[in-house]
């Protein structure tokens, strides 16, 4: 007997996201995954000054919010024939790095823990702390917000789940302080004003530097003690997730952190078990499904579009991007032996090794912050700092980082004004449409997921694949 | 339970919080007792938005989002922390607005051609969202796109992107509005503001002629800024890399055109603020932001009036 699951909206995600499905004897055997807000970045910066693009791009995610204008930057450096002071480089990287880590802790906290607990086993508390019977009180006076996810498979285990919804108000706090040492730095978060192309406009004095490192001890810590053992946790109890939501098993990552000897990432694409270079020539974009033309209009009444997110290949094939797909790229040994203690062999495409693979890389990025933060030179300058008189003409590319997977930006400027920009998003790598009969990233993943008629017209484990892949639909469309 | 002390205590943050002063401690501890019982249900829509504004509302300054869900607001609704999703998400949605007499924030622009540039479920949220504003008891614009338009409405923009004032205008829907500018909006501004509400069951004072809360952008962010001596010195940053501390008004700053607290509230804990980190304001709380002209503008093309003044100004002032 066949059946549609809609969930429409998806909640707990970044932006507007729809997901359908159609299920043959209780397992999914299509899917369509649709972007539902449009506003078109691209053409809003044409024919502004080129610098404008650091600020606005900046602007179109909001909890990614410091990827896009660092992006920008190196596309405009690139514009500019700007080189950037070696301050400049560690001070965006302690800030791109420490915002990575808050955003991941977010996606695993706020949006993907309400899928796998059951806030009534706060009830059963029987304990002397106090914070448990406030945080009860606080869920159940919001219940509109903080309950309904009916779950039939929630975790039973009492102590773990208090402890997860402590962790839940402890990631809010955590991040609070990681906030305020990103904002030492770059002025206020969201969206950093101090990036700009060459550097940081700030003047970082000694004692920024120490707000700035107490809070990544600070955020270092919850990792260590809440975040890491709570995922693993979590993977312990549902691991049939291992073999759930798996796509394609492509996967493509640009390189990052590369200013201390060892970098934590190079850049590459692994596709059949085989990894190559990632050439930024071989990445298309193709819009025939995306409610566009083909000169990027908009156009809602297309036929065969059903998404405002472009679809994304390399050298013909659909990628999956995302702190997963950066260590597969770099045959992270660290999360090969993690993977090992659960039984998984090889790196392989998963909601669960997703979940994992974004808790491992928060820690590793925050130990690589530690080492790189004492290379930062109090007396040199923090900034070679642009013309913004200058009337540049010609083209500037950055393939850079988000926490949701690789990022490009490309900008194209005549006489000093903007008269192209392209962005290629993590998003819309994995919740790109269908084209050509071959289906997109997380679409690929949702096939085949077996799913209890019992749920009805909604479906727990669709909502688990989809989250594991941090949707960020701002971007995906932008 | 909380104990008289520390409840006190509480009120005099959040009145610290709203006003800069305690001077508003016992009216707020009067609001709150009365309102302990039943704190005002919020709902959040989002638009064309891209949750910074949330964001910037979890990462809080001093007083966090936590206490603000433990002690001003119920959240009845968000679409970036409900449980619930889908058909069970629109269902408690609708549930609220039968039940009405709630707070409705709305993040981001709406757009209006092709309205289908926005969805909320299966409708696009040009159709729907002036049925749930109508309910609203107020309803609050967070952000300079819900606010004024933003970055989505600006020039050449293909979505026919609307404030959200200018939606229920053309949607015909009277309702008591405020607007929270900022991209994004400033966590004081947004919780305060709805704090204010809880405690005293009114709007905050305005602006005059706005829906602008007075005690955060009744002044110039000019005239409060730190930088304010430096100005009046004609110290002004030549080069980032090596002024630190000068007036940033010769590299574009728009504090002279905005309206805003921030030099003084300061963010994230009240560690920085952008003019601190020595970068000029780009007005994002500004009605024009994000301007037609050049964010760091250098030349003398300006088309921002009142800063060409101050500008003029600088220039006949008399050299000693």
């Amino acid at each position: 007997m066949s059946r549609t699951i809609s969930i429409d909206p998806v909640t707990r995600v970044e932006g507007h996201l729809a997901i359908e499905t159609r299920i043959d004897n209780g397992r999914v055997v299509d899917a369509r995954v649709a972007g539902r807000m449009y506003r078109g970045f691209e053409h809003l910066l044409i024919g502004r000054h080129p610098i404008d693009a650091a600020r606005i791009t900046q602007r179109i995610c909001g909890i990614c919010h410091e990827v896009h204008g660092i992006a920008a930057c190196i596309a405009l450096e690139d514009l500019y024939g700007l080189v950037p002071t070696p301050n400049g480089l560690i001070l965006r990287e302690l800030i791109l790095g420490l915002h990575l880590v808050t955003d991941h802790i977010f996606h695993f906290y706020q949006l993907t823990l309400p899928d796998y607990l059951d806030l009534a086993r706060l009830k059963q508390y029987r304990g002397q702390d106090e914070r448990v019977h406030k945080l009860d009180n606080l869920f159940r006076n919001s219940a509109g917000t903080f309950s309904g996810n009916g779950l039939t498979d929630a975790l039973t285990d009492t102590p773990l789940t208090v402890e997860m919804a402590l962790g839940y108000v402890e990631a809010i706090s955590v991040r609070k302080k990681a906030g305020s040492g990103l904002a030492s730095l770059g002025g206020k978060v969201p969206f950093c004003h101090a990036i700009l192309p060459g550097g940081l406009t700030t003047g970082v004095t000694s004692d920024r530097l120490m707000n700035y490192a107490h809070a990544l001890d600070q955020t270092a810590d919850f990792i260590q003690r809440f975040y890491l053992p709570q995922a693993q946790a979590l993977a312990t109890h549902f691991s049939p997730y291992f073999s759930m939501g798996q796509a394609h098993g492509n996967f493509y990552g640009n390189g990052a952190f590369t200013l201390l000897k060892q970098p934590l990432y190079t850049a590459g694409v692994v596709r059949k078990g085989q990894k190559e270079v990632a050439l930024f020539e071989r990445i298309e974009e193709r819009v025939d499904s995306t409610y566009l033309d083909q000169s990027g209009h908009p156009q809602v009444d297309k036929a065969g579009a059903y998404s405002w997110v472009k679809a994304m290949a390399y050298d013909g094939a659909p990628m999956e991007v995302g702190p997963l797909a950066r260590l597969a790229v770099n045959y992270d040994a660290g999360f090969m032996q993690l993977l090992q203690s659960f039984k998984q062999q090889k790196v392989q495409s998963s909601v669960m090794s997703r979940i994992l693979a974004r808790a491992y890389e928060a820690q590793k990025i925050c130990q690589y912050l530690l080492e790189l933060l004492p290379s930062y030179q109090l007396d040199k300058p923090t900034i070679n700092a642009p013309d913004m008189q200058a009337k540049p003409t010609g083209t500037g590319r950055s393939m850079s980082m988000a926490a949701r997977g690789a990022l490009n930006h490309q900008i194209t400027a005549k006489d000093g004004k903007v008269t192209g920009y392209q962005l290629q998003v993590p998003s819309a790598w994995n919740f790109g449409p269908s084209i050509t009969g071959q289906r997109g990233t997380v679409e690929t993943a949702l096939i085949g997921t077996q799913t209890p008629d019992a749920q009805g017209s909604s479906s727990v484990e669709i909502g688990r694949i989809v989250r594991s892949f941090d949707p960020c639909l701002a971007c995906a469309i932008h | 339970m909380l104990t008289r002390r520390a409840f006190l205590k509480r009120c005099r943050d959040i009145s610290l919080l709203m006003c800069g002063s305690t001077l508003l401690t016992r009216s707020l501890a009067e609001g709150f007792l009365h309102l302990a019982k039943d704190p005002p249900a919020l709902a959040f829509i989002h638009a064309q938005n891209c949750m910074a504004c949330t964001t910037s509302m979890m990462y809080g300054n001093d007083f966090d989002f936590i206490d603000f869900l433990s002690h001003v607001g119920r959240l009845e609704l968000h679409p970036a922390l409900s449980f619930r999703q889908g058909a069970d998400y629109l269902t408690n949605l609708d549930r609220i607005a039968a039940e009405g007499d709630y707070l409705l924030v709305v993040e981001g622009s709406i757009p209006s051609r092709p309205k289908e540039a926005c969805y909320l479920g299966a409708k696009p949220l040009y159709d729907v969202l002036a049925g749930y504003a109508s309910r609203a008891r107020m309803v609050i614009a967070s952000g300079s796109c819900a606010s004024h338009g933003g970055i989505p409405a600006s020039a050449g923009n293909r979505t026919g992107a609307l404030s959200l004032a200018a939606y229920l205008k053309e949607k015909k829907v009277e309702v008591p509005q405020l607007r929270i500018p900022g991209c994004p909006a400033h966590p004081d501004h947004l919780m305060g503001t709805i704090a204010y509400i809880a405690a005293t069951g009114v709007a905050p004072p305005l602006v005059k002629d706005t829906q602008l809360n007075k005690e955060y952008y009744g002044e110039l962010l000019h005239n409060r800024c730190s930088r304010f001596q430096h100005f009046s010195q004609d110290l002004f940053v030549e080069d980032f890399a090596k002024d630190k501390d000068n007036c940033l008004l010769k590299k574009g700053c728009r504090g002279p055109i905005t309206a805003s607290d921030c030099p003084m509230r300061r963010w994230n804990q009240r560690t920085s603020v952008c003019v601190e980190s020595n970068t000029p304001c780009i007005g994002c709380m500004n009605p024009r932001w994000p301007f037609v002209s050049d964010l760091y503008l250098e030349t003398a093309d300006v088309e921002d009036l009142p800063w060409s003044e101050m500008k003029q100004k600088i220039k006949d002032r008399p050299k000693s």
